[in-house]
């Protein structure tokens, strides 16, 4: 009984000022928290915060040429000055860990059995047999019964969520007295996030475990965390109950990232209306567009067969305006956008780009070409990075008619970078000089600089801190209104469509489910799947707008 | 996995068939016409005539691409112009050095670069794994016929523990004939191990760089369990490949090695068959290895789908 009284008043894991440098360079500064049995401890902050480090410091995971300063203590154990075979037995028995990844989490040549039986086996001293059956009930917790999910199966043979139940159920195994969940559905559909996180709450209530949250998105924090940590810059900034640090948010850096997270809440003003005129003709019309993809032969003689990735689909856009498409990953939305761009073969249908048609089965025109641009999700992969601003950014104006000498070509990449909020300075820059949101801004300067009437956003804003994207966000809505500019915004997040777009595609299995006025759309849905996406998105809780004004 | 192995069946005979077909024409359009070779210059038309029908070369090209194809499949080779004796004999005699050879020196460099190379990985940056990698640099760099005549000086001059060189033969007993393979195969292995070790390390350090490996440590394996149970099967691919790679160059490449140790194998028969225009030969040789080659990686594939299950379906 005193055992039991104790680990009510002793937390389960404290850190004390604790600090982390790596090879010299000091990562993490003075962080100190504690964590109580049965209770979720949210840790807040945009990239770069040390959110993770603090994670990989518990578990003493961290990269080589690490020091740790100061004092972590789990359940009387002092973390940091354990030698390894006593952290190895720690480390998925009392800890558990969950990661950003499940795509990569999982080892690809090992049967999900094997892998979570070997956390099993590892620490209970469990036969083979009695190992598999804590798997299989494991496994079962989790959402994954033996009928469908046989311990049989490889990593990837499941989709992103199956993995991480089964990462989660690898963590869950021996049933830890701690679970460390660094962003675990950052890589999730909203409605997969939505069951991952259930599940975790349901979890810890069973378990009585102690969870550590570790989110960039404040919503999720808000729904499950009873306290919660905001770190930036390797600090601590502040810390307290969840309500305390919501709604009397004490430090200028806690306001300010609720207000960045609250921008993308805020409804469209009424006063902007700019539904077009019906007689107009649209800039971009799809009309019964059909792609598909082989699917490879089952044997080398049976018919070849074909997955319809986009199914029918139709829509217009017109000058100037905003368009979302929503839907969650493997919905045809990527499909759909290479189609736009002539980069996909269309099995039926049209696209008419201001009247000239574009596929990818005939040379698309450079006019056509140069009245769409796009803009993609990863601002660092989309880049060269051997070349220099100057040159990237002038890259499309090969597709104007006439050539443009080099003094011109100089002043139009000024002018781009000038118009996105950066300096002609930074044309000499390379690409990994800038940060995450500059680079963003770099690649809308580069689709801006031949002046097209179209830009594709493909989650344009999705791997952005809440801060950048909302100024990214407030960029873009900018330009539309300046250059009359349309945009088809393509995102997971209904929170960015609902600012930034005017109507509203919902896609489901190829088809459109639902298309509408955004605002029509988003508060009153027609179909049971738009309803269930609107379910599924983490509210932020405790906070009103008017509590910051 | 069996349907995977039958469409991999499939691609191979294709493969040879293309390939027989340019090692016959290509080796047909290089010019030197046998039958003059073997009579010398003096020969007369009418006698010149007589072998070139005795060798079966009046007939159209197509009737012996078929004839020497067809012949092949049945195990007859034809005979060779210079010693006028099958060339399925010749060829089985030097296989029988060639190929334990090759698979000597390949085990001995397996055996060596895989544990060296595990080693190396797991003490990443210590002194021990700079002292590994420095001699793997040296095992690329020293040319192995230069490192063979070392190999034969010390065990055979000095120490005669082997002889310098000649194959005892198979009828002498397996000890006795793979003992004067066995410096030859140490010679050809030394390169191959250094690079195999090499490959083996920095395939191991990529892995264990991969989200998996953290999974795995944050489970509670350490780090040598990790290495074991988790990196090394993820590391073989690239360590397949290679060895694939070598196994193909061992057979065909080991003239030098032939020649410094007086070896009658493989390398030297082709070696001498181009130098006599002994076209049969040489064609018949070379379809063999590229028999070997494809097999090999055949081999490599199969194996690849049994070290990585995601191959086993995209390759259906």
């Amino acid at each position: 009984m005193n055992d039991k009284e104790q680990s009510l008043t002793q937390p389960l894991l404290t850190l004390s000022s604790v600090g982390l440098s790596i090879h010299g360079s000091p990562i993490l500064h003075n962080i100190s928290f504690e964590l109580h049995a049965g209770k979720t401890l949210g840790i807040i902050g945009e990239s770069g915060s040390g959110k993770s480090m603090t994670a990989l410091s518990i578990m003493q995971l961290l990269p080589r040429g690490s020091t740790v300063h100061g004092d972590i203590h789990f359940d009387g154990h002092k973390l940091n000055s354990l030698d390894e075979v006593s952290l190895c037995q720690l480390r998925g028995s009392d800890i558990g860990m969950i990661f950003q990844e499940p795509m990569t989490a999982l080892n690809p040549v090992k049967t999900i059995g094997e892998q979570v039986s070997e956390s099993v086996r590892l620490h209970r001293r469990l036969s083979r047999v009695e190992a598999d059956l804590v798997t299989l009930k494991t496994l079962a917790r989790v959402g994954l019964p033996n009928a469908e999910f046989p311990l049989s199966r490889y990593p990837h043979e499941l989709s992103g969520g199956q993995r991480q139940r089964v990462v989660i159920a690898i963590a869950v195994a021996c049933q830890p007295k701690l679970l460390i969940a660094d962003e675990p559905t950052t890589a999730l559909d909203v409605t997969t996030q939505a069951a991952i996180l259930t599940l975790l709450d349901e979890l810890k209530k069973e378990h009585g475990l102690a969870l550590l949250l570790i989110s960039h998105d404040l919503a999720v924090v808000s729904n499950m965390a009873d306290d919660i940590v905001v770190m930036n810059n390797g600090k601590l900034v502040e810390s307290g109950t969840i309500e305390s640090v919501f709604n009397h948010p004490r430090e200028p850096y806690t306001r300010m990232l609720f207000e960045a997270s609250a921008l993308n809440r805020v409804q469209q003003p009424a006063g902007a209306e700019p539904i077009p005129p019906i007689n107009s003709h649209p800039l971009l019309s799809v009309s019964d567009l059909v792609c598909e993809y082989p699917v490879p032969r089952e044997t080398l003689f049976s018919k070849a067969r074909s997955f319809r990735a986009v199914d029918r689909v139709s829509f217009d856009i017109h000058k100037g305006e905003s368009m979302g498409l929503v839907g969650e990953s493997g919905c045809g939305k990527s499909t759909l956008t290479r189609a736009l761009l002539g980069l996909m073969p269309l099995h039926s249908g049209s696209i008419v780009l201001a009247g000239e048609s574009v596929s990818a089965q005939q040379a698309v025109s450079r006019a056509a070409r140069r009245r769409m641009q796009v803009v993609f999700q990863d601002p660092y992969g989309s880049f060269n990075p051997r070349h220099k601003v100057v040159k990237l950014v002038s890259e499309p104006l090969h597709l104007l008619d006439s050539k443009l000498s080099e003094r011109e070509r100089i002043v139009r990449v000024d002018e781009a970078l000038i118009r996105v909020g950066l300096s002609s300075l930074d044309k000499g820059k390379y690409i990994h000089e800038f940060s995450g949101g500059q680079r963003q801004r770099i690649a809308i300067a580069r689709s801006l600089i031949v002046m097209p009437d179209i830009i594709i956003l493909d989650e344009a804003v999705s791997a952005l801190d809440v801060s950048i994207r909302a100024s990214v966000l407030e960029l873009l809505t900018q330009l539309a209104k300046q250059h009359g500019l349309a945009y088809l915004f393509i995102s997971h997040d209904l929170d960015v469509v609902r600012r930034v777009t005017d109507r509203v595609l919902v896609m489901r299995h190829g088809q459109f489910v639902e298309c509408g006025q955004t605002r029509d759309v988003l508060t009153n849905p027609q179909h049971a799947y738009t309803k269930e996406l609107i379910a599924a998105t983490p509210k932020l809780n405790y906070f009103s707008t008017n509590d910051l004004r | 996995m069996l349907r995977f192995v039958l469409t991999r069946l499939m691609s191979l005979l294709a493969t040879l068939v293309v390939a027989s077909c340019i090692v016959f024409f290509v080796i047909e359009v290089v010019p030197g016409d046998p039958a003059s070779f073997m009579l010398g210059i003096n020969a007369q038309p009418d006698t010149l005539a007589a072998l070139r029908a005795e060798l079966g070369l009046d007939v159209p090209k197509w009737q012996r691409y078929l004839h020497w194809t067809g012949g092949m499949l049945s195990g007859d080779f034809g005979t060779s112009y210079t010693y006028r004796t099958p060339v399925a004999n010749m060829i089985a005699d030097r296989l029988w050095i060639s190929l334990p050879l090759a698979l000597f020196a390949l085990a001995l460099s397996t055996l060596i670069a895989l544990p060296v190379g595990l080693w190396a990985a797991s003490r990443r940056g210590s002194y021990a794994d700079s002292v590994v990698m420095g001699f793997t640099q040296l095992g690329v760099a020293i040319p192995n016929f230069w490192f063979a005549l070392l190999l034969v000086m010390l065990f055979a001059i000095k120490l005669g523990w082997f002889s310098a060189g000649g194959f005892a033969g198979w009828d002498a007993g397996a000890f006795a004939a793979m003992k004067s393979l066995m410096l030859p195969a140490i010679a050809l292995a030394l390169p191959q191990a250094a690079i195999l070790t090499r490959v083996m390390r920095s395939s191991l350090l990529d892995v264990m760089n991969e989200d998996y490996i953290r999974t795995a440590r944050a489970k509670g394996l350490s780090v040598r369990q990790v290495l074991l149970k988790h990196a090394l099967r993820n590391a073989l691919i690239p360590v397949l490949t290679i060895i694939g790679l070598q196994f193909s160059f061992l057979i065909a490449g080991a003239i030098i090695i032939e020649n410094v140790f007086f070896l009658p194998g493989l390398g030297r028969l082709i070696f001498q068959s181009i130098a006599q225009r002994d076209l049969i030969v040489v064609e018949s040789v070379v379809m063999l290895l590229v028999f070997a080659v494809v097999i090999i990686t055949f081999l490599v594939d199969v194996a690849y789908a049994w070290v990585d299950p995601r191959l086993r379906q995209a390759n259906r």
